[in-house]
């Protein structure tokens, strides 16, 4: 399954449905085996970030 | 993200302080987030903030600028007629409000607050940083500023929020300035719930994301999980 663009996001989201856009993309993301939070501890910056 | 598309990354370059006061993110970070998304194809990686002292100082001190250059961003100044006004049918008291267009318009938006203290908000991390792509009066936003603030992240949600909190300014936010007020945490958290990533931050300051108004407000209006006991959450630890 692929997930919404950026901008098909932005898309879906014009006019009333933005709450509910949101919330469709969060779970579309999550029903994709995406993670939602990743925490990475105990690395210089670089490494912090290159752990995600 | 795919190849050729745009990305705009958006660090806290606020202030006209040295990274180790912790008032602006990490530059390594940002560099490396640049990196990454090359890497990944990206077509164009920009690099902006709307600063509180005056930019040119806040780009250069930061260390944000040479960095993000160095990996191969564009690294922009804010320019006043770049901004756009957008309708926020659900918003509860801001119905609408200018954003950069770099922002609206970029395929990837990735929002890169560092947590610290705030003197008004009490913490500033990725729900607040958007304040720095909006334009207008910012001060009405602090007033009613957990209702608003949701009301903005309504108009434009992060593809991923990434929160540095490697050093971590605890006290005198959100400008700082000693070194005193700082701990080195070595941590960043990164996710695509804007809600969890802030609620998860909240700990790093011993705050119940439940007694945040502003994280009820958002869960409630669907734009996030603030229980983290139903997110979908990785924890790395490279010293193990």
């Amino acid at each position: 399954m692929s997930t919404l663009s950026r901008r098909e996001f932005m898309a879906k989201s014009a006019g009333a449905g933005i709450a509910a856009s949101s919330l469709m993309l969060s779970q579309k993301l999550v029903a994709d085996d995406a993670w939602a939070l990743v925490v990475v501890k105990n690395g210089s910056p670089a490494q912090l970030v290159r752990r995600h | 993200m795919k190849k050729g598309q745009t990305v705009l990354i958006k660090p806290n370059i606020g202030w006209d302080r040295l990274p180790e006061q912790a008032a602006n993110t990490n530059p390594d970070e940002v560099a490396q987030v640049v990196k990454m998304c090359k890497e990944a194809g990206a077509k164009r990686v920009r690099v902006l903030d709307r600063t509180c002292n005056q930019a040119r100082r806040c780009y250069k001190r930061s260390g944000i600028e040479a960095a993000s250059k160095k990996a191969g961003a564009e690294v922009r100044h804010i320019v006043k007629s770049r901004f756009k006004s957008v309708s926020i049918p659900n918003g509860e008291l801001v119905k609408s409000w200018p954003f950069y267009r770099d922002a609206l318009e970029a395929d990837v938006f990735i929002n890169m607050p560092i947590a610290k203290d705030h003197s008004i908000s009490r913490v500033t991390l990725g729900f607040k940083n958007i304040m720095g792509i909006i334009g207008g009066d910012r001060g009405q936003i602090h007033k009613n500023f957990m209702t608003k603030i949701v009301d903005l992240n309504l108009a434009i949600k992060p593809t991923l929020t990434i929160i540095d909190a490697y050093r971590v300014l605890l006290r005198n936010g959100p400008s700082g300035g000693n070194l005193a007020d700082v701990a080195e945490k070595k941590i960043v958290i990164a996710g695509t719930d804007p809600v969890a990533v802030d609620s998860y931050a909240m700990g790093l300051f011993d705050i119940d994301p439940g007694q945040v108004e502003y994280l009820k407000n958002a869960t409630r209006r669907g734009l996030g999980q603030m229980d983290l006991s139903k997110v979908k959450m990785k924890v790395v630890d490279l010293s193990a």
